[in-house]
């Protein structure tokens, strides 16, 4: 029971990350079908903007401690350059080929993500580097389950990023066009809808949560390094499609689930098959149910 | 150029262009002393293979795979195992590895019956990189330490243990690749592989039964891959799970693409590129894999179809695919 409830949190604390970096794949692909390989990518140059920005402020990073409000100024900077980051690589990689197959979107994207991660390892060097602490060593306990601070924490920040994602999805005018758009692309356009900027602002929230994802990894396992985004960024992909891929609450219900699945089969089968078990669940969810979880059924 | 002389060159190059790349191929060792260069030729024979039988699945089929480098390693795993443990000679488990590899086609293959594009994509990777955990994880496989020691093939006395001779060998099995699949494009077989990926429907209502070619064409291309696998075991003498990452399965993709899709000669060209470039940048090492990924953006704004795509495929099926990715595009979200 004890260690069901401990990996029931930690499964929880990661999830909530990969349902953070899911959402971007999930939005990109409900609007222009191609996954966006290079999001991988751009968590984990979020996580390296947060470095930077720690660095600047004169903190430790080598077994440093950091505060919440430090944290926060972390944090906006990130994900703002992340946000810019998106849509400049849409800008350029993806733009031109948007009337071409989905093929070929999809080597696009598999170049940027070669691109990306090869200029971050050039230009921040391959070794990892150290980050520094949000409440370190800080716990609680429930009954006989230990909660790490920053582990409520993970949870509690992606909550409310998704929370704020919803809100703006639901109840602006630019989250309308954006559901607009991923419903009927051709109707939307006829609406008058911007495609290009909407397309733009998907990118952008899409990295910014990204990027938010990446500091929050950081400073939870304190340490970075440019090869990050890959495993994530699959694991997030994963995620996307389990909950049903172009689906935004999808992203976030695969995401839980998976970091649950990942952890509880860690702990209870294997350590070292605890990937494998992701993929294996996924592999049979897909057979038994060819759309993700709340993904719409194929005309 | 007009109509008439591009399909005059066309006519040429497909006549004469293998004859003569077979020849320079096997002239390439006695003009060149460098070991390293032979050594790079081999990696892109080997690429070769492991390119074109993704071919089979994505450019004949139309079934996406990014788990490519999973079919490797059981090639790979297997045909170590069965030398180093079983005392199997270098031929035999090579037969056996491509029995595996054409058994885990098949294996895989089951879900893409139910499954296309993207999840697909995802099935195909995840099954990679189960490949790779396990073999990080069994005792028999040693984990992360990998397999030392495999054995050199060996024909009576002669043992292929350099790299010239490994060269020859490779190369004869990348030949006769290229040849099988280039025989199947224009067979029955093939024949029914594209009607699958041009038009399901229409290949439903001539007969053709889909499941099954489906479920073959990934055990072929798992086949080839299994070559392509003990080859390699024996080659570096050396495997382990690092060597079969998802990155490998994603190059082995881009290779098929950026040579161009559905074609024979497009992978050939694509594995020189994506094996051979890179050797050839090595001065410039860290911006050799920055200008890949350049490359591979810029190659798809001008040259989707890939560098060799206009040539192989008929304008008039690329529009059919084209119109199909379309519908299909349009359908996932209703």
């Amino acid at each position: 029971m004890y260690l069901l409830l401990q990996q029931l949190i930690n499964g929880l604390a990661v999830g909530g990350i990969y349902a953070l970096i899911a959402i971007g794949y999930t939005m990109v692909y409900g609007i222009l079908f191609f996954v966006n390989f290079a999001h991988g990518d751009i968590y984990m140059l979020g996580a390296f903007c947060a470095f930077f920005v720690f660095t600047f402020l004169g903190i430790e990073v080598t077994g440093g401690a950091i505060t919440v409000s430090q944290f926060l100024i972390a944090l906006i900077p990130s994900m703002l350059a992340c946000a810019a980051l998106g849509v400049v690589i849409e800008r350029f990689a993806y733009r031109p080929i948007r009337n071409g197959s989905r093929l070929s979107a999809m080597i696009s994207a598999l170049g940027a993500s070669i691109f990306l991660s090869n200029a971050a390892t050039y230009l921040f060097g391959s070794q990892t580097k150290p980050m520094p602490k949000l409440f370190a060593g800080k716990y609680f306990t429930v009954g006989s389950a230990t909660i790490s601070y920053i582990q409520t924490a993970v949870l509690i920040v992606s909550l409310i990023l998704m929370i704020l994602l919803h809100i703006f999805i639901k109840h602006t005018k630019l989250g309308k066009a954006i559901r607009a758009v991923s419903d009927d692309q051709r109707a939307a356009v006829l609406m008058g809808i911007d495609m290009d900027m909407v397309i733009s602002a998907t990118f952008a929230i899409g990295s910014a949560l990204a990027g938010a994802a990446g500091i929050m990894v950081g400073v939870y396992y304190a340490s970075i390094y440019p090869t990050m985004g890959g495993i994530a960024g699959i694991k997030a992909f994963t995620a996307a499609i389990l909950g049903g891929i172009g689906n935004i609450p999808g992203a976030m219900l695969g995401g839980i689930l998976l970091g649950i699945i990942e952890s509880l089969g860690g702990a209870y089968i294997s350590f070292g098959y605890r990937d494998a078990i992701a993929f294996v669940v996924l592999i049979i969810a897909l057979c038994a149910m060819p759309t993700g979880i709340l993904g719409k059924g194929r005309s | 150029m007009n109509d008439k002389s591009i399909a005059l060159f066309e006519n040429v190059v497909t006549k004469y262009g293998w004859l003569l790349f077979i020849i320079i191929i096997i002239l390439v060792p006695r003009f060149v002393i460098s070991d390293y260069v032979v050594h790079v030729l081999v990696l892109i024979a080997l690429y070769t293979i492991l390119a074109e039988s993704l071919n089979v699945l994505v450019g004949f089929t139309g079934q996406f795979s990014l788990g490519h480098a999973g079919f490797w390693a059981v090639g790979a795993y297997i045909a170590a195992l069965l030398m180093l443990r079983a005392g199997f000679s270098f031929w035999t488990a090579c037969v056996v590895s491509m029995a595996a590899g054409y058994l885990a086609g098949l294996f895989l293959g089951i879900p893409s019956m139910r499954l296309k594009g993207d999840y697909l994509c995802i099935v195909t990777l995840g099954f990679g990189e189960i490949v790779r955990i396990l073999a990080m994880n069994l005792e028999v496989t040693r984990g992360p330490m990998g397999l030392p020691g495999i054995p050199s093939p060996e024909i009576g006395e002669f043992v292929f243990d350099t790299e010239k001779s490994m060269y020859y060998l490779c190369w004869a099995a990348a030949f006769l690749t290229i040849y099988a699949t280039g025989r199947m494009r224009h067979s029955k077989f093939g024949r029914a592989l594209m009607s699958v990926r041009d038009d399901e429907l229409a290949a439903v209502s001539l007969g053709v039964n889909i499941a099954y070619y489906k479920v073959h064409a990934f055990g072929i291309g798992g086949m080839f891959a299994g070559l392509a696998g003990a080859l390699y075991a024996s080659w570096t003498t050396f495997i382990s799970p690092d060597v079969f990452q998802f990155s490998d399965s994603a190059n082995i993709f881009c290779m098929m693409i950026l040579g161009g899709l559905g074609t024979i000669a497009g992978p050939v060209l694509g594995a020189f590129l994506l094996a051979g470039l890179p050797e050839l940048l090595r001065g410039f090492a860290e911006f050799r894999l920055i200008a890949l990924g350049l490359l591979m953006i810029a190659l798809m704004i001008y040259r989707p179809g890939g560098i060799l795509g206009s040539y192989d495929t008929a304008g008039g099926v690329k529009k059919i695919r084209r119109r199909r990715i379309e519908r299909e595009a349009d359908t996932n979200v209703t």
